[in-house]
């Protein structure tokens, strides 16, 4: 199978190109328009438990879609429900992969998926939630952003700051730590305490040019108050 | 007992940034690694530097440089490598791969978070929070180990001193070795092993870090006119440490989410919070409770416990340049009468004198 991504920038769309028996996974409610020989079926990964802790701490949605070409060849396209771009990541059986917990848009069958906690100071401070995903294997990964998507490729040692609620995708090689911001750094609502991202290489770091949590105060600012 | 020698790996080169490749590593008298795709790279086993790195901190980073020139950096996600790599390497190697496991072991503590439970439990304490953070301070304080507590003091102590000369013996040295041994025999029974570390430098101050630390710098040392001048300071010193004050102000710097954390068992926080310490004041009542405390150990240790107020008294005389250990511990009325009434009463046979000729010890200050 393929996938490709179609109108990259904020509103991006991916594109799976299925052979027949062919499938792979997509977030719940990701599927836009497909041909006739796909099969959708809904199911929860791992059991009802797995499924309601996913939705309970992930905030993700409880069910995956699995989409098969069971009629024939088969496309599918598929988009996350926020405007943003998509990246496509591949696991070659030896690398993993951490996500945010929106992160997640669509794997081949072969990518693994699971959900880890990041332990709870680094996960309230991260801005990222107590929980991420951990997806390892082998295949292709999309992920989505809020807003564009940014890659930065950092060799061992390199170090950058990011800002909270920005990371999407780091590879499971890079060190992500939260360090008490230097004084003057000014940030969004959960660095309140003075804690930021420090995530140092070697590994590939993908964060999103907005914070969604930021673009929701925004637009609440515009609705009167009653 | 042969140990597991071959490991998949992720591989970072010259040849992508960012992206691994896919390995896989034999550990012998060198380290082998073969790239998917069949490129072999060989390291010699002595020049590699272990590490720890990745997710949590849970793989093992082993750097180095192949013979043909290439750094490479050899990401195994499998912490058993550090047993093949105590078993085929030179003594210096064995002492990095032991140190770099030891730190392994701490990670994944709280991995129980994700259970039900443990949701339920958050849910609860994060309305606790609402109680207050000195409450939670208290619980988080009793879920630390000492053995924690103990490492914490030693990163704190090391990012006080950071590069400035530190005395490990020498008359300056066993002088004030001396007043503190003394001293420690008041403490009583305690779960700390006690720690001095002497810097040498003009600063009139001293101070306690958590797991039993205490630094002093020669600058008191100086400036004390008896030893049993400065076996006050230490006792009020080693009293903030039994009480944990230093480990109680560094979970309240770090707000509500760290003492939650903690409760859990999470003590990934605290680390972040090491170099802080340094620049530290505690509370009125810790001070007031070290004080108390440090009058106990000195009577306990048949110290005379009185010189340890004139001390200060003299000190908050010095009108414009008023030392260090002032600015954290103002020597105001109130305190001033407060250790007067702790003494009350002590007299001359309660005590047997420090035996440090004093003035010996205070003629060695180098001309600066
Ligand atoms: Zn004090």
């Amino acid at each position: 199978m393929r996938f490709e991504i179609l109108y990259p920038g904020s509103y991006a769309m991916a594109k799976a190109t299925l052979a027949q028996d062919e499938q792979f996974r997509a977030e719940s409610g990701a599927m836009v328009a497909m041909t006739s020989t796909v099969d959708v079926e809904g199911k929860m990964e791992g059991g009802l438990w797995k499924a309601l802790k996913r939705k309970a701490v992930g905030g993700e949605s409880m069910f995956m879609q699995t989409l098969k070409a069971t009629r024939g060849p088969g496309e599918v396209f598929i988009a996350p429900s926020t405007p943003g771009d998509l990246a496509l990541l591949e696991l070659n059986g030896a690398n993993n992969y951490f996500l945010q917990k929106e992160g997640f848009l669509a794997a081949e069958s072969g990518v693994t998926l699971e959900t880890v906690s990041q332990g709870i100071f680094k996960g309230i401070m991260s801005g990222e939630g107590v929980f991420v995903q951990r997806v390892g294997g082998q295949g292709k990964l999309l992920v989505s952003s809020f807003g564009a998507i940014h890659k930065l490729a950092l060799a061992p040692g390199e170090n950058y700051v990011v800002d909270n609620g920005h990371l999407v995708a780091w590879s499971g090689t890079v060190t992500y730590e939260i360090k008490k911001a230097s004084s003057g750094w000014l940030s969004s609502a959960t660095s309140g305490e003075g804690f930021v991202c420090h995530l140092t290489g070697p590994g590939d770091v993908y964060f999103q040019t907005r914070n969604a949590a930021s673009f929701g105060q925004w637009v609440a600012s515009f609705i009167p108050a009653r | 007992m042969t140990r597991q020698t071959r490991f998949a790996a992720e591989v970072f080169g010259p040849w992508a940034k960012g992206q691994s490749t896919a390995a896989t590593i034999d550990i012998g008298t060198w380290l082998v690694v073969t790239l998917d795709g069949g490129r072999r790279l060989e390291l010699p086993l002595a020049s590699l530097k272990i590490s720890r790195g990745g997710f949590d901190l849970l793989s093992v980073v082993l750097a180095g440089t192949a013979t043909n020139g290439e750094a490479l950096h050899v990401i195994v996600h499998d912490v058993s490598v550090l047993a093949a790599l105590d078993q085929h390497g030179t003594h210096a190697m064995r002492a990095q791969a032991a140190t770099v496991a030891r730190s392994h072991s701490r990670g994944r503590i709280w991995r129980w978070v994700a259970s039900p439970g443990a949701v339920l439990l958050f849910v609860a304490l994060l309305a606790g929070a609402w109680l207050g953070l000195p409450l939670l301070v208290d619980v988080a304080v009793d879920r630390i180990p000492v053995s924690l507590e103990e490492e914490l003091g030693a990163a704190s102590v090391e990012s006080i001193v950071a590069g400035q000369p530190v005395l490990e013996d020498g008359p300056v040295h066993a002088a004030v070795k001396t007043v503190f041994d003394r001293v420690v025999l008041g403490v009583g029974a305690t779960p700390y092993t006690f720690h001095l570390t002497v810097v040498d430098t003009p600063t009139v101050n001293a101070l306690a870090a958590p797991g039993g630390q205490v630094v002093v710098f020669t600058g008191l040392v100086f400036e004390v006119e008896s030893a049993e001048e400065l076996a006050g300071v230490l006792a009020h010193e080693l009293r903030h440490v039994t009480a944990r004050h230093g480990l109680r102000q560094l979970i309240r710097s770090g707000g509500v989410v760290l003492a939650i954390a903690l409760c859990f068992g999470d003590v990934s926080g605290l680390a972040v919070l090491v170099k802080t310490l340094g620049d530290m004041s505690y509370s009125r009542d810790a001070e007031r409770e070290a004080d108390t405390g440090a009058v106990a150990i000195l009577r306990r240790a048949r110290v005379d416990p009185t010189r340890f107020r004139e001390f200060f008294a003299r000190m908050a005389k010095h009108g414009s340049s008023l030392p260090a250990i002032l600015s954290t511990h103002p020597q105001g009325d109130e305190r001033d009468a407060s250790l007067r009434a702790l003494t009350a009463g002590a007299t001359s046979s309660d005590w047997d004198p420090i035996t440090v000729d004093w003035a010996a010890v205070r003629a060695l200050k180098a001309p600066r």
